[in-house]
């Protein structure tokens, strides 16, 4: 496979595994105190999740202070959900979905249209020693981070819930509350423009890919 | 329109096709390089977005847990409302019995006994916040519907509306001690009529002006989180969580006090709710705090190292409680951790310099263990 991700970064020890939920038992009993009334283990499910979370909603509204109300609301909430959340389904979708309702929602409010982005705000370069530096040199970066702002933040949600969460259409349909013929015309036509723009470097990531294929 | 397959790449590319649409699409693609070149780049382009990097500022993730469970705490309050519907009726009781016999007295005839009407004392009145809650546990005067658990938390919108329905409700203080039984009606009457007036200009944090997430959104994501974790026994859930929620009058204006956009009324209402809080949750939170300290177990140094302070801080928080000489016999084991995981001559004084404190106290009951501790140190020279 290839180097690991972000996604992978993002998504740290506890990755679900492909086709079923992967509940640890610490993560399980943690829960189940939080849910009992242990502020304690609720704040360490916070640090579990939290960069997976704050990710999730920093790639869909592109702002920190507004990505941070964000991650705070949804873990307010899932706290307040979690009498009904079942323990044995994991946790990181859930809260992901969440947050991406949440980002969504800030991003469609007449109040987000009028706050102008901060310019070139997603394109701090990775310091060096990131597992980034060497695979995309700065411009390349650079060049992705435009073309992902370009999407429209509908096709940016959607995106982010397929690609860096992996969860099914349906699901993604319901975290957005769109139709999940909505959730395939949206992460086609970002996909599309994403391609268009990437054109130039596509061609040396297919070749990692195929490296990484043939290893 | 000429047969390839377009938009439905994506799809397949997922896995999101039905198996005959993918049996039709794998067909056209061994017969299309144009189609299948598509397809690997669109690969490519989730595989070069999964390199999207996103970058908090410095500490950002240090903090945050905090701040969470401060909130959170904030929030739970209302689990201790029963205790202050209690204590409001019984300074109701205490005052009817106070009041009464005097009113009767000095006016027989003309003063209805079951009404006194003098103002209530400010002093009886264990604390703003408490009363301001007392109405809304009983039922929450809401116009909205309350979708369920989840949507009716936090919709942003409604905590300037729940703001609101604590001042209206904490402006009924003296009928709803004279008169704990009808306290419901007269105060739902004035929150609703309240309720009606525009609410200040109050700007809250930037997302929760965000009109977009109340009800609706809110009842749908509930929808969507629901659809996550079913439970059998949700309409109970609902039933208990929504005074719970409802209640919740003083976190948003704890909210508000930092935005420093709190009117006198409310900084008083959340000043009063912190004292509360602290008064009736502070052996809860002891009792959680020493848990979680009791069940760290650190693995280097700096661990051990941060777990001492954690044990001199609580024992210094709480002193007199229960856990406290445990607290400071822990901090002084956790030094000793400390050095013996990393080896520092600073954590080997620390822990020798927190024994001989220990030892020196007037209050030592655990005078033994220390020593014992003590003795399998080097010498000191």
């Amino acid at each position: 496979m290839d180097v690991p991700s972000q996604a992978d970064l993002d998504r740290g020890p506890q990755a679900r595994a492909p086709g079923g939920p992967a509940v640890d038992a610490a993560e399980a009993d943690l829960l189940s105190r939080a849910r009992g009334g242990n502020l304690f283990a609720f704040e360490e499910i916070v640090k579990r999740y939290q960069r997976r979370v704050y990710a999730t909603a920093m790639r869909i509204v592109r702002r920190h202070d507004v990505a941070d109300d964000v991650v705070q609301e949804a873990f307010l909430r899932a706290h307040q959900a979690l009498d009904r959340f079942d323990l044995a389904r994991p946790f990181g979708p859930w809260i992901c979905r969440i947050a991406a309702n949440l980002a969504v929602n800030h991003v469609r409010s007449p109040q987000s249209r009028e706050e102008a982005l901060p310019e070139a705000h997603a394109e701090t370069p990775v310091p060096g020693g990131s597992p980034l530096a060497g695979v995309l040199d700065e411009e390349a970066r650079r060049q992705l981070a435009r073309a992902l702002e370009s999407l429209s933040s509908d096709q940016r949600a959607v995106f982010v819930l397929r690609v860096f969460e992996e969860l099914s259409y349906k699901e993604i349909a319901e975290a957005l509350e769109i139709s999940i013929g909505t959730v395939m015309s949206r992460l086609s036509r970002g996909r599309e423009r994403l391609r268009e723009a990437l054109t130039p470097y596509l061609g040396a990531a297919m070749a990692r890919r195929a490296e990484g294929a043939g290893r | 329109v000429n047969g390839h397959l377009g938009e439905r790449l994506s799809a397949l590319l997922d896995g999101e096709m039905s198996p005959a649409d993918r049996e039709a699409a794998e067909a056209h693609l061994r017969d299309c390089a144009a189609c299948t070149r598509e397809l690997e780049e669109l690969a490519s382009v989730d595989a070069l977005a999964r390199e999207w990097p996103v970058e908090a500022p410095a500490g950002y993730f240090d903090e945050l847990p905090g701040r969470v469970r401060a909130r959170v705490r904030a929030r739970r309050k209302p689990r201790l409302a029963p205790a202050a519907v209690w204590a409001t009726a019984a300074a109701a009781v205490v005052m009817f019995a106070l009041v009464t016999p005097l009113a009767l007295r000095q006016a027989p005839s003309t003063m209805p006994a079951a009404a006194p009407v003098a103002p209530a004392p400010a002093a009886v009145v264990p604390e703003a916040g408490a009363i301001a809650r007392v109405p809304l546990v009983t039922e929450g005067p809401r116009a909205s519907p309350v979708p369920d658990a989840l949507g009716a938390l936090e919709a942003p919108a409604r905590v300037s509306e729940r703001d609101r329905m604590a001042k209206a409700v904490a402006a009924s203080k003296p009928p709803a001690l004279s008169a704990p039984r009808a306290m419901d009606a007269t105060a739902r009457d004035k929150v609703a009529a309240n309720s009606a007036v525009p609410a200040p200009a109050a700007p809250p944090p930037s997302f929760a002006t965000a009109p977009a997430t109340p009800p609706a959104a809110a009842a749908a994501e509930s929808r969507a989180a629901g659809a996550v974790a079913p439970t059998p026994a949700q309409e109970e859930q609902k039933a208990e969580a929504r005074p719970q929620q409802v209640a919740d009058a003083a976190a948003p204006m704890a909210e508000k006090r930092k935005e420093g956009d709190a009117t006198a009324a409310s900084r008083e209402g959340a000043l009063a709710g912190a004292g509360y809080e602290r008064a009736m949750g502070r052996r809860l939170r002891a009792d959680e705090r020493y848990e979680m300290l009791l069940a760290r177990r650190p693995t280097t140094a700096a661990d051990a190292r941060a777990l001492a302070k954690a044990w001199e801080a609580f024992a210094r928080d709480l002193p007199a409680g229960r856990h406290a000489d445990e607290a400071r016999v822990r901090a002084i084991e956790s030094a000793v951790t400390a050095w013996r995981l990393g080896g520092e001559p600073g954590d080997l004084e620390s822990a020798r310099a927190a024994a001989r404190a220990y030892l020196g106290a007037e209050s030592a009951p655990q005078r033994d263990r220390v020593r014992t501790l003590l003795e399998t140190l080097p010498p000191s020279e």
